[in-house]
């Protein structure tokens, strides 16, 4: 649609049209133009618009774009954004680009004191444009205020209170203060108010926003002076990105990759494969030790998949959750790790007893395959239920390290968990059989 | 690990319930006991109750309500939100259900006989009832005075909604420009009329995507001739969407329900299932293994490299149902069609990687075999087999991550589901008779 209107060159009929639209669906249409169309229709954009526009784009479309255009455009641009969103951009952009459009913003723009933080830092997500009145203001004083800042801030419902050291006191909801009847003072008004504080990590900061529900979640800074705010849109994005990484990285995916070519985007999860497929030379190895045994008692082999794929799926149901709680820096990691470890104790005697059964009718089914079918399932059940009990084990350990190791536990744990407890399995499995079969 | 400490006066407890949010109290509700709850509803003022109220589970409410004189459980029905009152109403049994309707004013009642009417998925399900409107005529001025006379805690001010005289939704406004706003200008200028709403049968993935989209606090839902019926707000939207996200991962990871303060009694039971249909499924490869015997017992070094080839398949299946369920969540996909790109897509994509691998494999095998020598076979033969088995597996596996969740999906099964023991069963099945097949037919 848009392409046809750039195409009729009526530029009255462009802008109508660009005034309705919300930049949400601007940005869907800005994305499947071609450059020239872009550079054509951007140039027809206000200020504002154009703002409006870059926020709603992918981070790296909108860096490209920001590149593009010079120094003064760009302070433009960016001083006419929410600075949160600027931030995101600017830290896409080269050095260069970079230092040259932050020594124009200068020092004390709120740009730049923004973009100190690191990315999973709740002060990276915050804006500093917020509405904070003084506790002995008269209500009258405090409404004209509002009045008077509103156009600056993205939202007006939660007007903060601070004091003259800048430390924070609470919140006033605006029906508060609407419904109030001067004289009267803001201090009469005052809510006491969850808080964030700015060098919090992020997702400790979202889900402190969801679970008091905050619309508007003071930061404060270690000093407790205010430093600014999340709005819970901005949490629901950013829960969003971190819960899909999650999930990716669970799956041993590393990135989305939507948008590249099919080539690019197979080849983009070969290195992932290929370490994987290197991970798989140890188990080779032990299972190597055991040739002898495995001859004489074939029956080993077919319950092999049985020892592994069990051993397998304890250990991603534990690694599952010991993640959430890293991530989530949910604390009484102790407490949770004794009752993995428990679960595993329970599981692993039911699934275990339940292998010895089935070991012997099959063993009986199939006579050719062992002539001793009680000892043969008694070390497949005695297996399973060690490897079970181990599994936990090594699912929680090697997260934890990684993460005391600075070292992200997600994308990291899965493959090493697997080789750990797929080799730990067999020199179980066959060890016992070498035990319980006779030394052969 | 209690955080009221009941040995104090009635007095300081009630001071420190005021200092504490209504979700750190509903957390340690549930262990207090029965004399310690009366207290602590008795010290607690109204408004943190309600407020508290919505964040316990169904039993502690029943027992809330109960523990409270008539008066105040009035006071505190009628300050919950209706999305919320509705919800407890909806979890309760026939006979507790009147009783409670019959504590509400008869315009509540009729307001939450209505919401439960609704499809359990549809947006309307969700929607508070609790908004305020405005008609078009009015002026600015007078806007501001029915918005600061009228409004009650529960309503939701942010934007206020402009109807006709026909009750029908014709725009939105928000508070903000109604504050900016001269009192001598017409309600028209700071009106939006190309609102974002949805309709009342949307689902909920809709509003989600909505609200999210257009960076909204709330957004209206209307029936088919744009009558106002409610608003969404995000908080709920929220809730939704993370509940969506931890349901998808749990099942990624074959986890029922977790929560991290379970036991391990419980979480046995949770997990138990699916645990041991992944064993008797294994009895399933036992029996085709078996058919093998022969080939497994003369040449042995086929077992070295079972785990690679099942782990292999494994792995590549794992990403291509990930990203498959991805695509599931995108607001432009059709759950009725075929997604053609995205299935031939993927089918490249795999296509190339089980090449790449198997050529990786091929090359490890050798090495590996030409380091430590095992069985009679030639180093160059194994790893042929190991080779063209790891590449005919993972494409198989590969695709079949991207065609079962999407089958799944289309006849209504969670396709999260699909990453359990069904899917590694039949994978290991296939890739092992592939597998054995081969070197059957090369070595015997």
């Amino acid at each position: 649609m848009l392409k046809e209107l750039l195409n009729n060159q009526n530029e009255k009929h462009i802008k109508a049209f660009l005034d309705d639209l919300h930049a949400h669906d601007l940005s869907e249409l800005f994305e499947e133009l071609d450059d020239s169309e872009k550079d054509r229709l951007f140039s027809m954009l206000s200020d504002e618009k154009r703002a409006d526009l870059v926020s709603y784009l992918e981070v790296d479309d909108a860096a490209s774009l920001l590149s593009e255009l010079n120094i003064d455009e760009q302070v433009a641009l960016v001083e006419m954004m929410e600075p949160d969103d600027a931030v995101d951009i600017i830290q896409e952009l080269e050095d260069e680009d970079q230092e040259e459009l932050l020594a124009r913003l200068g020092e004390d723009s709120e740009v730049s004191s923004l973009i100190h933080y690191d990315d999973d830092e709740t002060g990276s997500a915050m804006t500093n444009q917020v509405i904070v009145v003084h506790p002995n203001m008269d209500v009258k004083d405090a409404t004209k205020m509002v009045i008077k800042e509103a156009p600056e801030v993205e939202t007006i419902s939660t007007l903060f209170v601070t004091d003259d050291q800048h430390q924070f006191l609470g919140v006033v909801p605006l029906r508060k203060l609407l419904k109030a009847k001067t004289p009267c003072l803001v201090t009469e008004l005052i809510q006491e108010s969850p808080y964030v504080i700015d060098k919090d990590p992020i997702t400790q900061s979202i889900s402190a926003i969801n679970n008091y529900t905050i619309y508007e979640m003071p930061v404060l800074n270690e000093k407790h002076e205010l430093v600014g705010m999340i709005t819970l849109d901005d949490a629901l994005d950013i829960y969003q990105e971190e819960a899909q990484e999650d999930f990716e990285k669970l799956a041993a995916l590393p990135d989305t990759d939507e948008e590249h070519h099919f080539v690019k985007a197979a080849l983009h999860r070969v290195p992932w494969l290929i370490f994987l497929l290197a991970l798989s030379i140890p188990i080779s190895l032990v299972t190597s030790l055991f040739e002898h045994v495995l001859a004489t008692v074939a029956i080993l082999i077919i319950f092999q998949p049985l020892i592994l794929d069990s051993a397998g799926n304890v250990a991603t149901q534990t690694l599952a959750v010991t993640l959430k709680m890293l991530s989530t820096k949910e604390e009484g990691m102790l407490k949770n790790s004794v009752r993995e470890i428990l679960t595993g104790m329970i599981n692993g005697l039911v699934i275990g007893l339940l292998a010895v059964v089935m070991t012997i009718i099959f063993a009986w089914i199939n006579p050719s395959l062992s002539s001793n079918p009680y000892s043969v399932s008694l070390v497949v059940g005695l297996s399973l239920w060690l490897t079970i009990i181990i599994s936990p084990v090594i699912a929680i350990m090697i997260p934890v390290t990684l993460d005391k190791l600075n070292v992200d536990p997600a994308i990291a744990s899965g493959p090493f968990i697997t080789t750990l407890i797929d080799v730990a399995a067999l020199f179980i499995y066959f060890g016992l059989a070498v035990i319980l079969l006779g030394g052969l | 690990m209690k955080n009221i400490n009941f040995k104090h006066s009635d007095e300081s407890i009630a001071k420190s319930l005021k200092t504490k949010h209504a979700f750190d109290i509903s957390l340690y509700f549930s262990q207090f006991d029965i004399d310690e709850k009366k207290r602590l509803i008795f010290l607690i003022d109204q408004q943190k109750l309600s407020d508290m109220f919505v964040l316990l589970d169904i039993e502690s409410q029943w027992e809330v309500l109960e523990l409270l004189s008539d008066h105040r459980k009035k006071a505190l029905l009628r300050n919950l939100e209706s999305d919320d009152l509705k919800e407890f109403i909806a979890s309760l049994d026939e006979d507790k259900k009147q009783f409670v309707i019959s504590l509400l004013s008869s315009v509540k009642a009729k307001t939450v006989k209505l919401l439960l009417e609704y499809e359990e998925d549809s947006a309307a399900s969700i929607m508070s009832t609790d908004f305020i409107t405005i008609n078009e005529s009015m002026t600015i001025k007078e806007a501001t005075n029915k918005l600061v006379t009228t409004s009650k805690d529960q309503d939701y001010i942010d934007s206020i909604y402009v109807l006709d005289d026909d009750r029908k939704l014709i725009g939105v406004v928000d508070l903000k420009d109604l504050i900016i706003a001269r009192s001598n200008q017409s309600l028209s200028k700071i009106m939006m009329d190309d609102y974002h709403y949805v309709y009342e049968d949307d689902t909920i993935e809709t509003a989600i995507q909505t609200v999210k989209d257009y960076d909204r606090n709330a957004i209206p839902v209307i029936d088919s001739d744009h009558h106002m019926l409610g608003i969404v707000t995000a908080d709920d939207i929220f809730d939704e969407m993370i509940e969506d996200i931890e349901f998808d991962y749990q099942r990624m990871a074959l986890l029922d329900n977790h929560e991290s303060t379970s036991t391990a009694l419980t979480r046995s039971k949770q997990r138990l299932p699916w645990l041991l249909l992944a064993v008797v499924l294994n009895l399933i490869i036992a029996s085709f293994l078996s058919i093998f015997e022969a080939t497994i017992i003369e040449v042995i070094a086929l077992v070295l490299f079972q785990p690679l080839i099942l782990g292999m398949a494994g792995n590549i299946g794992t990403q291509a149902l990930a990203v498959t369920i991805l695509t599931f969540h995108k607001e432009d996909y059709d759950h009725k069609k075929m997604p053609k790109t995205h299935v031939l897509r993927e089918f490249l994509i795999g296509l190339l990687n089980s090449a790449l691998l198997g050529i990786a494999a091929y090359l490890i095998v050798y090495l590996f075999l030409s380091i430590i020598p095992t069985g009679s076979q030639s180093a160059l033969s194994m790893a042929f087999v190991v080779g063209v088995s790891t590449f005919f597996s993972m494409l198989i596996s590969a695709s079949m991550g991207v065609l079962v969740p999407i089958f799944l999906n289309r006849v209504n099964i969670d396709p999260a589901t699909a990453s359990g023991p069904i899917m590694t069963t039949i994978n290991d099945l296939v890739s092992l008779v592939i597998y054995f097949g081969i070197a059957t037919i090369i070595f015997l």
